[in-house]
């Protein structure tokens, strides 16, 4: 308790004080007294009180040593000098603190990733007991998922598992719920939950009676039992139609609850993995179909690699004792099969190794670039106190009291660096989670700042801190304490320093130039005439119910659509199969035209499905000819309209209505006579028009189409008639993803190249800011250790420019070289773009420029601070100090 | 023992010594009666200045030997009283051990070296 006091006492010096003087005061007194009573004069006995007593100051600075904690105060005095320090040159301080403060945020974040993939153990019972069982083959995938066949046998002959289950991801329609719908259905071998130790929040995991053909059962996930079933605490024991079945929903999982790594979309509902012979049995159609994933939950005493050699053994064996299944070609050709064990954790990351090593090195990059700016900013910065620093030690200032003014600095420093290291980890984090998301959800999920994560950047940011603060202790010491002398002992920036330099320069100017050239393709494509008017259309997804098939699908669509046309306030509504064009995904031949192989090959068109109001729908011109009617129906001869791309392109202008074609691939390829020529609209992803293809949707039959709703007033319409008008016809038809199509095209367009964009532009702003705190550092070293040469020339009759040229020409050159290299490799990364985001534009030279002249506009603004100043000193001042 | 041991703390160590052996027989006292008993008892050969005794004082408070609390003195005036506490009494000890071992090894150089 007593530390605490002195702590304490820190608040209570005047009270202290007060006592200290009383305390004296008595001392004296009492002295006085006793001299009187001896028979001194007063004067005398003070005299002598006086004489006796000693210095009153010593016994006051005694008493408050010993009751103060002073060094406190006396450290945060030199926190205050070291805040005022970094005041005396805010750009280059600020700048400095920035660029750390980037270093230790990207070092956090990505700590947050490895924490979140590799660190965190994962949300089951005993996840490190979790393991994944695959295949490898020599010849094919390294990796990929076992048979059930295998899988049985693993599970049969091993020792070291407890349990060995599996899973696969299947699209469910859904009936029975507040509304029908598609969702994700994971089909989990009865054991699964049991292996993942799970509790379900209601009712039952699944038994093994289960597995078996007869009484259909299904657990619902959380989600799904808030979304569809209205959080129904009594939905157990409920009848729900599952893909036309009716199925008892058994159980509903916790909402931690979530095992959807593998699959695209979170997992809505767990039905048992039906184990009948097409999938347990070797003979069977289904014996080489690898889809499943493996879940193995180990016995406590059992390690993964004692566990992969039998699996191993297993393997070996099975290769053995089935020929024809791991033998493949004429000559008998052994594929090299062997199985093998691997944590679970591990196999799910494995994905995301490489962009996590990726991101690291970058990151630590980043931090040791930044270490060496704020080194060589500090080293900078005592250049500059030298003399400051020679009169305190001249002074009577030790070095441990110089260090500890030093480590104050680099308090205030680490606790910059730390603060702002936690806030841009934090913007850092969103960042990785939207680029991860679209790849890998549940990592996306896992990435946080949590509480290692922030002590990880704290230490982080206290450890560089300090050994930046180092570099000028260390080169400054080993000089004499005279340390104004000590200018001449400066070594010049190493060539390495003007290396780095030009390299961050350089792949700033590559990353703006791309992320550049990335977002005015969004604008691209976003803008002008699309040859289409998607304003005012809502697209709705939907997938025909399973049972209906062939050519009774059409049918179906035609009833929907009727219903729909009476809704009032829908101007007009169609469906289409994709429902814009993608990309080029048949073959075509014109008839009585040249059908070799190349030409064939060459010959590729956008192939959609659509109802005949399609055009009307969205506002498509038609040129020539007719739109689709509905008796362009299956029996009658199959017709097509093509635009006018494919018009003028393959039917050298001649009038092209009436004339054959034939497209489609596979089943769908037909003879069609041409009966209209529409406009071209702009495929989704691209800018150029390319050549189309529409067929009727009466004539192919396609379960997954888009419905396109176009109001005619400027409210969309209510999504609930349209529901009602297509449930009057089909009540168990789901319908997903209503969304105005103008969003929907965004995102299309948008969304990938955005976030790439996004990545990018950080990336280009951390190396913008790096790079231009790196040019004032160097420009300010070199100013600091040239002070009394430049003070010499300027006395000689050095002009501006002579000055400038010194202290900042080899800067300048550096990062003009850098700009070269960034604008080439801006102009070759420029290619690898097009070549896979449709739309960006070749290499754009105004967008370059610009880039180019802001850079060196900010260089220049970086280069003149420091040297402008080495011209404000006095040159005579300056030559009279030494 | 090595002299380096103890070359620093020699003369606080002697001054705690006097402090808290007259503290342990005199029971109560304020710095003034301290400072005048030991010049008394030692016949006037050792004063403590004023200016080393009150620094010391409060140290060996803080270190838990002594503690204080303010009284009314004799001549009716308000005075900081100083107790040895037990903690002190074994401080005490060991610094009595300590000087005569230390009087004794000065004492056998004085006559034999």
């Amino acid at each position: 308790m007593r530390p605490l006091r002195r702590l304490l006492n820190l608040w209570r010096g005047r009270a202290l004080e007060r006592e200290f003087d009383d305390e004296i005061a008595f001392h004296f007194d009492t002295r006085i007294d006793a001299n009187v009573r001896a028979g001194m004069t007063r004067a005398a006995a003070e005299e002598e009180a006086r004489r006796h007593f000693g210095s009153v100051l010593r016994a006051r600075e005694g008493m408050r040593h010993a009751r103060v904690a002073e060094w406190i105060p006396a450290f945060g005095r030199d926190l205050i000098v070291g805040v005022r320090m970094a005041r005396r040159q805010p750009l280059l301080a600020a700048l400095a603190m920035v660029t750390l403060s980037l270093g230790v945020g990207a070092t956090g974040a990505v700590f947050a990733l490895i924490d979140g993939m590799v660190i965190r153990p994962l949300p089951y019972r005993d996840a490190d007991r979790l393991v994944t069982v695959g295949d490898t083959f020599r010849t094919g995938p390294p990796r990929t998922s076992p048979t059930i066949p295998e899988l049985l046998d693993v599970r049969a002959a091993a020792t070291t598992f407890e349990a060995l289950s599996w899973v696969d991801w299947r699209d469910f329609q859904i009936g029975g719920g507040s509304e029908p719908a598609r969702v994700v259905g994971a089909r989990a071998e009865v054991s699964l939950m049991r292996v993942l130790g799970v509790t379900p929040a209601l009712g039952r995991l699944f038994t093994d009676a289960d597995a078996g053909p007869g009484h259909p059962v299904a657990i619902l996930t959380d989600g799904l039992w808030r979304a569809n079933f209205g959080a129904d605490p009594t939905v157990v024991g409920r009848q729900i139609v599952l893909n036309g079945l009716t199925t008892e929903v058994v159980g509903v999982l916790p909402a931690s609850f979530r095992f959807d790594f593998f699959s695209a979309d979170p997992v809505d509902i767990y039905v048992p993995f039906p184990m009948v012979p097409v999938y347990t049995s070797r003979s069977a159609e289904f014996v080489n179909v690898r889809r499943v994933v493996a879940v193995g939950r180990l016995r406590s005493e059992a390690s993964v690699e004692r566990a992969d050699a039998e699996v191993g053994v297993v393997g070996r064996r099975l290769a053995a004792d089935y020929p024809d299944l791991y033998r493949v070609g004429t000559d008998r050709r052994e594929v090299g099969f062997a199985m093998y064990v691997e944590r679970l954790q591990d196999s799910l990351f494995a994905r995301g190794r490489a962009t996590a090593t990726l991101v690291s090195a970058a990151a630590v990059l980043l931090l040791l670039i930044a270490a060496v700016n704020m080194g060589q900013f500090l080293l900078a910065h005592a250049l500059e106190r030298r003399a400051e620093m020679a009169m305190r030690s001249a002074l009577g200032a030790g070095r441990a009291r110089l260090a500890r003014q030093l480590a104050a600095e680099s308090v205030v420093l680490a606790a910059v660096a730390a603060a702002g290291g936690l806030l841009l980890a934090e913007a850092f984090i969103r960042l990785l989670r939207v680029q991860t998301m679209s790849q890998d959800p549940f990592v996306a999920g896992r990435i946080e700042l949590n509480a290692s994560v922030a002590v990880f950047t704290i230490a982080t940011a206290t450890t560089v801190a300090l050994l930046c603060s180092l570099v000028p202790l260390v080169r400054l010491a080993r000089s004499s304490p005279l340390w104004v002398f000590a200018t001449r002992d400066m070594a010049p920036p190493a060539r390495a320093r003007y290396v780095l330099l030009a390299g961050q320069v350089a792949v700033a100017v590559t990353f703006l130039a791309i992320a550049g050239l990335l977002v005015h393709s969004i604008t691209r494509l976003n803008a002008g005439d699309r040859g289409y008017a998607p304003d005012g259309i809502t697209s709705i997804r939907l997938r025909a119910p399973l049972r209906v098939q062939g050519n009774s699908l059409g049918e179906l669509y035609r009833q929907y659509l009727e219903q729909l046309r009476a809704i009032p306030g829908i101007a007009s509504v169609a469906m289409a199969s994709p429902l814009l064009p993608l990309f080029p995904a048949t073959n075509f031949v014109v008839d009585q035209t040249s059908t070799d192989a190349a030409t064939l090959s060459a010959q590729r068109a956008a192939y959609t499905i659509v109802s005949p109001d399609y055009f009307a729908t969205m506002k498509i011109r038609v040129l020539a000819g007719r739109t689709f009617i509905d008796d362009d129906r299956a029996g009658r001869p199959p017709v097509a309209i093509v635009n006018e791309e494919m018009a003028q392109r393959f039917f050298q202008g001649q009038s092209v209505v009436g004339r054959q074609l034939r497209a489609g691939e596979g089943p769908r390829s037909a003879h069609m006579i041409i009966v209209g020529v529409v406009a071209n609209v702009r495929p989704a992803m691209q800018l150029e028009p390319m050549p189309q293809v529409y067929v009727s949707y009466l004539q192919q039959a396609e379960p997954n189409m888009s419905l396109l709703v176009r109001s005619d007033q400027a409210q969309p319409i209510a999504l609930d008639a349209i529901k009602r008008a297509i449930w009057s016809v089909e009540p168990n038809q789901p319908l997903f993803d209503a969304r105005p199509l103008p969003d929907l095209l965004f995102d299309m367009t948008a969304e990938p190249r955005r976030s790439l964009a996004m990545l990018l532009g950080s990336g280009a702003l951390l190396a913008v800011i790096i790079s231009t705190a790196g040019m004032f550092t160097l420009v300010t070293y070199v100013t600091a250790r040239r002070r009394r040469e430049i003070a010499l020339r300027r006395v000689i009759g050095a002009g501006i420019g002579d000055v400038l040229r010194l202290v900042s020409g080899s800067t300048i050159r550096w990062t003009c070289l850098g700009l070269m290299a960034g604008l080439a490799a801006a102009v070759g990364g420029s290619g690898i773009v097009r070549a896979n985001f449709a739309g960006v534009a070749p290499t754009d030279a105004g967008l370059l420029a610009t880039i180019s002249f802001l850079y060196l506009a900010v260089g220049v603004a970086a280069v003149c601070g420091p040297a402008l100043g080495a011209l404000r000193d006095d040159p005579a001042a300056i030559l009279r100090s030494e | 023992m090595s002299i380096r041991d103890n070359r620093r703390d020699q003369l606080q160590g002697t001054l705690d010594l006097l402090v808290l052996r007259t503290l342990s027989t005199g029971g109560t006292m304020h710095g003034y009666a301290i400072s005048e008993r030991v010049e008394q008892v030692s016949r006037d050969v050792l004063r403590i200045e004023a200016g080393s005794l009150y620094p010391a004082l409060h140290r060996m408070e803080e270190a838990g030997w002594v503690r204080s609390e303010w009284d009314v003195s004799d001549n009716n005036r308000r005075a900081r009283f100083y107790t040895i506490t037990s903690a002190g009494r074994r401080r005490l000890e060991e610094e009595e051990q300590h000087w005569k071992s230390l009087a004794v090894a000065v004492d056998r150089v004085l006559r034999l070296a």
